[in-house]
């Protein structure tokens, strides 16, 4: 039995896997005249012409899969809008994401095999897949081998090093980023079986967010399993995992969910401004301003937490309190990400390009945090010509879908655990600042050690070539640290130590 | 500006180059008829390990000799006319040289016994012994391996082999492992360590002979102590020694090494050599020093570069310190640290070990005076530039044991033991010390590092 673990862990994986793979693709939906109406008063869209044309079309049939859904949806508004800009009513044209409108409709209206059975459902695709990979994660901790193991480095299995079996975990994030982030009607299975939990912590049925939210605090818990076995001699290592951990489920995933159900906005109260950018969006900061004491106890910290505690904390212990140790994108590349730390590129041309996106995206930050809080301030809906809607729509939809989601954690197996972190993350721009010019953190380098082996740039997640400093004999302060302890731990010669001290040295 | 022409593409060489750019624009050019460019060498170990790529081994990358307008050439040196200032190259022919660096490294001590001819014998030290390696260990036909020499090629060798789940067989001539090196106490944990990796370790053992497996492989070897041990490869790290073999006939005096003086200057004004490959004599008569150390390779080479542009400058080995790490078990030793003490001197240890971990601490100072000599750590690290300005200022041992937290360079949040230790010494010496907390104060008063 203890020895077979590891198969039973697969299996159980693969089944699970299967499963939750296909629920996308069985949605099943019996949507009623009222229903519609609700959806659309949901979506914001008050037009007579429109709900005209819908509730015509649903009335030709009865049961409906996610795809015919959709297509009945676009199809419907397609019609409303020709008929408009057909009439020169350019004002009345409806801009809606259809396939938000088709998870709206989708989400009340399912008759799918999932809703029925739906703890059940649960059980048969997370559950069944949460426990066979703590089975197997579990499986070099209770079968201790006579003999200890010198373990072969991440290029000796293929799926830390590109092979067949990464390309394949590659593909299957992306498809399940694409959904969650582009096509959520199809999430709408997925959502079921979490209604309870969503009800429990913010009063209202799980969105496709709360999916993501869900899987990705769940993957990050069994994949720390892992994580604590390799670096089972490590003591930094250990805390910093434990603590990432802890505060995704309390802050992260629970604590914003109560947010939401105290009529507040959806925020991770532990996460500064320029990551969540969503908090400052009008209709948030409506919510702060209007939201009595709470709303301006957490609008007076939001402020407080972005300008004074972040630099501050960054002053005296690197930018890693919040990267390594607090944040949810740190958290996950210390346990599903540690496999692929070593595919980050330590060339000076990727350092260069490193910063050209990065300080880009930082701009752009800014111009849409001007713009949204001129419009705020003023009621003028463009910035120097620039359209405030627009800019925060282009922003949400590149930076944060496509970039912090999509690129950032689906290309893990490929490009690195640390992608979004390093060539994205606004966040880690702005304290970058703080830590190349006024930070008592830096990597320090025990003298004339190094031997120049490698190890330290090539494990780098966040590219740095560590080694170019090591073999001058020179401390490490570089923006973009985030204070991992990865090279210390890699290290064989015991030359690195991430240290906090008065500076000297550059 | 003079052509100078450095011969080897280690660190030594290298670093020659390098640290000759800084300060000039002479045209260099360095010959090698290894894999070029510059790869580090201490690193083949985990490119075995599959920790890194073997091109991640390259400290810079391709852009930098071109930059720094260094002109690296891929050709075998057949012969040295130091008359007419000419190398002989197998490939380009002559090249004519204003300044001639000889930095060839060292090759591998092969044992010389009967059978040593036979396939799957094997020592380590270049990428080309690497490359053999893997052919030699590949895992359908490699299950057990023998490796013989208790130095640390051979802890590396054992540590390789065991990663790819063969059983080793370590053979060791002396009667403790790392004789020059460590004391009993040390050897013994080290010891117990490698058999909990269940490495067979024997000691006062050499072979006698190797015998085939009928395939021209080798199949078992024969020890001293007439034990047949069968064995599918045969790791041979019984160390290295100067590669001067293309010297000959070319006039420039060799012993063990390239005989050089303190300026690195070998016999011939305008030929000079850095490195492994030398023999450092400041007095004729007396048998010279080679030292055969990645560190010191890059000293040498920093150093010669100086003179080589103008500005003569004598070689003094730096450090007297070396780093390193058995099967993931941390070793250093800074200043003096006697490996026998049965001898007489003025050299007295306080030595430490933790209980529960593989951890020891000893510390030789002088008998008389109290004055630390040297320390020596076994899964522990410490500051190395504090540590050895306190051997050079000759700290006490009461010093030494109370500042320890200042010392010590362990990853934050680890247990540090400082209490634990300082317990033992009032326990055998009957003192009543106490432990001092760290203070940046006084480490930056006592790390070069920080001193402005």
């Amino acid at each position: 039995m203890k020895k077979n673990l590891k198969t039973y862990g697969f299996v159980l994986l693969l089944l699970g896997v299967l499963h939750f793979t296909s629920m996308p693709f069985t949605g099943n939906y019996t949507p009623t005249l009222n229903i519609i109406e609700n959806a659309i008063k949901e979506q914001g869209i008050q037009d007579s012409v429109f709900s005209q044309v819908l509730f015509t079309e649903f009335s030709k049939n009865s049961n409906y899969s996610t795809s015919s859904l959709t297509q009945l949806i676009r199809d419907a508004l397609q019609e409303t809008n020709r008929h408009y800009i057909s009439k020169q009513k350019w004002n009345r044209v409806i801009e809606v994401n259809p396939n938000y409108l088709a998870f709206s409709i989708g989400k009340k209206s399912t008759t799918s095999y999932v809703s029925k059975y739906s703890i059940f459902m649960g059980f048969l695709s997370y559950g069944i897949a949460i426990l066979g990979a703590i089975l197997i994660l579990i499986h070099p901790w209770i079968n201790l081998q006579t003999f200890e193991k010198i373990k072969a480095g991440s290029f000796a299995y293929a799926i830390s090093n590109k092979g067949w079996n990464a390309l394949a975990l590659t593909a299957y994030l992306l498809f399940f980023y694409s959904i969650v982030y582009l096509k959520p009607q199809y999430a709408i299975n997925w959502t079921i079986p979490l209604d309870s939990l969503s009800r429990l912590l913010n009063g209202s049925v799980a969105s496709h967010w709360f999916v993501l939210g869900f899987v990705f605090s769940s993957v990050m818990s069994v994949m720390s399993i892992r994580s604590f076995y390799k670096y089972k001699n490590n003591r930094y290592q250990k805390l910093r995992i434990g603590v990432a951990l802890v505060v995704q489920w309390i802050f992260a995933f629970i604590g914003s969910e109560l947010l939401l159900r105290l009529q507040m906005p959806h925020w991770d109260i532990k996460t500064p401004f320029p990551l969540e950018f969503n908090i400052i969006l009008e209709e948030n900061v409506n919510l702060l301003i209007q939201g009595g004491s709470l709303g301006n106890i957490l609008l007076v910290w939001g402020i407080l937490l972005t300008l004074i505690v972040t630099p501050l904390m960054v002053y005296f212990y690197g930018k890693r309190w919040i990267c390594s140790w607090l944040c949810g994108y740190g958290g996950l590349s210390a346990t599903l990400g540690d496999p692929f730390k070593h595919h980050s590129n330590y060339s000076l041309i990727s350092w260069k390009a490193e910063r050209w996106i990065l300080y880009s995206v930082l701009l752009f930050t800014i111009t849409s945090t001007a713009a949204t809080l001129y419009t705020y301030i003023t009621g003028i809906d463009s910035l120097l010509g620039l359209k405030t809607e627009t800019l925060q729509w282009s922003y949400g939809l590149f930076i944060g879908a496509f970039f912090s989601g999509i690129i950032g954690v689906g290309f893990y197996p490929v490009l690195g655990s640390r992608i979004w972190c390093r060539f994205g993350c606004p966040l880690g721009a702005y304290m970058g600042i703080v830590q190349r010019f006024a930070s008592r953190f830096r990597i320090s380098v025990n003298s004339v050690q190094c031997i120049s082996c490698g190890n330290c740039s090539v494990h780098c997640e966040m590219g740095i070539d560590v080694r170019s400093y090591a073999q001058r004999d020179q401390n490490i302060v570089r923006a973009s640290c985030v204070g991992c302890g990865i090279c210390e731990d890699v290290c064989p010669k015991g030359v690195l130590k991430l240290e906090m001290g008065p500076y000297a040295q550059q | 500006m003079a052509h100078i022409v450095i011969v080897g593409n280690g660190i030594a060489g290298v670093s020659t180059a390098r640290n000759i750019r800084k300060i000039s624009d002479d045209r260099i050019s360095i010959i090698s008829s290894e894999t070029s460019p510059f790869y580090a060498r201490t690193a083949l170990k985990h490119v075995y390990l599959k920790e890194v790529l073997f091109e991640h081994t390259h400290p810079y990358e391709d852009w930098f000799w071109k930059k720094n307008d260094i002109e690296l050439l891929q050709d075998h040196v057949i012969e040295i006319k130091p008359k007419s200032n000419t190398l002989l190259l197998a490939h380009l022919g002559a090249v004519q040289y204003d300044k001639l660096v000889l930095a060839t490294g060292s090759t591998s001590v092969k044992l010389n016994i009967p059978g040593s001819e036979f396939n799957r014998i094997q020592s380590l030290y270049s990428k080309n012994d690497l490359d053999l390696l893997e052919i030699n260990t590949a895992t359908n036909h490699c299950k057990n391996a023998v490796v013989v020499g208790g130095g640390l090629i051979g802890f590396q060798m054992v540590e390789m082999l065991l990663s790819r789940s063969i059983q080793v067989t370590f053979i060791v001539r002396e009667n403790k492992l790392l004789e020059y090196l460590l004391s009993e106490d040390e050897s013994n944990m080290l010891f117990k360590h490698l058999e909990k990796y269940g490495v067979d370790v024997k000691l006062n053992t050499e072979i006698k002979e190797f015998f085939d497996d009928g395939n021209g492989c080798v199949g078992s070897v024969l020890t001293n102590h007439d034990e047949l041990i069968p064995c599918d490869f045969v790791g041979v790290c019984i160390g290295v020694k100067p590669n001067i073999n293309f010297l000959k006939n070319s006039g420039i005096e060799s012993r063990r090494g390239i005989l050089v003086d303190d300026y690195l200057l070998t016999n011939i004004p305008n030929i000079y050599a850095a490195g492994a490959c030398v023999e450092i004599i400041s007095d004729r008569n007396n048998k010279g020093v080679i030292i055969a150390q990645w560190q010191s390779g890059k000293q040498m080479g920093s150093c010669l570069a100086q003179t080589l542009s103008g500005h003569p400058k004598v070689f003094v080995q730096g450090n007297t310190h070396l780093l390193t790490s058995f099967l993931k078990l941390t070793y250093q030793k800074y200043g003096t640290v006697s490996s026998d003490l049965s001898l007489p001197s003025q050299e007295e240890h306080f030595y430490w070990k933790c209980e529960n971990e593989e951890l020891s601490l000893r510390i030789a100072f002088d008998t008389q005076s109290n004055k630390i000599m040297g320390i020596s750590v076994i899964g522990l690290k410490l500051r190395s530039d504090l540590v050895l300005n306190w051997i050079k200022k000759k700290k006490t041992l009461k010093y030494a044991l109370t500042h320890l937290s200042d010392a010590l360079y362990l990853g934050e949040f680890a247990v540090t033991y400082t209490e634990e230790i300082i317990r033992a010494y009032n326990k055998m010496y009957n003192g009543s010390l106490k432990a001092k907390t760290f203070k940046w104060k006084r480490v930056l008063k006592l790390s070069n590092k920080y001193i402005d």
